[in-house]
């Protein structure tokens, strides 16, 4: 079954607003910017010639940031859409049913599994760039 | 002979376990050293502290006494994922990045890209993104970004890892040919025999031995105690 695009990040921005509530506050800002941020990359990478202006911006531009950023949350939710696309097929071949004895605990050690993994990757990923002389 | 890396009494560990002990050793220039252990002896960690990416207990000085966050220019290194350093639209623009990054113009940045995927047979694909590649692909195109800014010492983590066996041949020749120092991270014994010329045996993050590659990749009994074979 294919996975809805959006899927991922409103799973992301649901378990930001989760674990804020247990924290004690009832906070939407982080998880509707979060989805925010996502739905204007998307609409932005639709919409802009992207590897041409890439290839024209140089160093001191202004566009620089914006483009940069831009580009990584497009490759952190690849990173994501993989991270969870395997970490719930895993769960998939391990559970008989989904609302059956183990289905509700396996979903939540899955989707703690993504967030370890996503960690991990965006650490990995911000390695590479320091090395890369992103701070530069 | 230039001394580019020293480490000295380096420890490090991770909350509670402890990753690394007390690691001491040195690599001259030009010298291929390759670090060979098995999974969680603390080879990608001793690398990570070694780049500066991670901060141990100890000393890590390289180019003759600079820590390594003052001379990333001449430090390149690659990752056991590519996809952690190749992320944009079209492979010519991911090595391209760091030369723009360090200030140059994107249309000589572009040019200089070209070269070093020509360099390592990836020309026809350079205005792909990575995604488009092979693994095999992928990581020579990953090793090609290291090189991109002419480091002096290359760092390499596993190159070898998910490799079928031609990529893996295809892949130490083009290290072969690149003259400089070099640290490669790997238990894939082949691979070291063809690349390096000295190893450091790791076992439980501690150097179990260090020596010619021959010697230590051919001791069989010390390579079934540290987990290699």
């Amino acid at each position: 079954m294919a996975l809805p695009f959006a899927a991922p990040v409103l799973l992301f921005a649901l378990v930001l607003f989760a674990l804020r509530w247990l924290n004690g506050a009832v906070d939407i800002r982080l998880p509707l910017r979060t989805v925010a941020v996502f739905l204007c990359s998307t609409a932005a990478f639709r919409v802009l010639p992207w590897p041409d202006l890439i290839a024209e911006i140089d160093a001191r531009s202004h566009w620089r940031l914006p483009v940069m950023f831009l580009l990584f949350v497009r490759h952190f939710a690849i990173v994501l859409v993989g991270e969870v696309r395997r970490a719930f097929q895993a769960r998939s071949l391990c559970v008989a049913a989904n609302f059956r004895r183990g289905g509700f605990q396996s979903l939540a050690w899955a989707t703690a599994s993504v967030f370890r993994r996503a960690i991990e990757r965006a650490e990995r990923f911000y390695a590479a760039q320091t090395i890369g002389g992103i701070e530069e | 002979m230039t001394t580019i890396l020293e480490v000295s009494k380096l420890s490090f560990r991770y909350a509670s376990e402890r990753v690394l002990r007390g690691i001491s050793f040195q690599i001259a220039e030009g010298e291929s050293v390759g670090l060979a252990g098995a999974n969680g002896s603390g080879k990608s960690t001793l690398l990570w502290c070694i780049a500066g990416l991670l901060h141990g207990d100890g000393v890590v000085r390289l180019f003759g006494g600079q820590p390594a966050k003052d001379c990333r220019k001449k430090i390149g290194m690659v990752f056991q994922n590519p996809e952690d350093q190749l992320f944009m639209p079209a492979l010519a623009q991911d090595l391209a990045l760091p030369l723009v990054n360090s200030g140059m113009r994107p249309k000589d940045a572009q040019a200089v890209a070209r070269q070093w995927l020509d360099r390592f047979e990836l020309a026809r694909y350079s205005d792909l993104p990575a995604t488009h590649l092979s693994l095999g692909q992928r990581k020579r195109a990953a090793v090609a970004l290291a090189m991109v800014r002419s480091p002096q010492f290359l760092i390499m983590d596993e190159p070898t890892a998910e490799l079928d066996g031609r990529a893996v041949r295809r892949l130490s020749t083009m290290l072969n040919r690149l003259a400089l120092t070099k640290l490669i991270a790997s238990h894939h014994l082949d691979f070291l025999r063809a690349t390096t010329s000295r190893v450091i045996l790791l076992r439980e993050g501690e150097i179990r031995a260090q020596g010619p590659a021959p010697e230590i990749l051919n001791d069989t009994a010390l390579l079934e105690e540290s987990g290699l074979i």
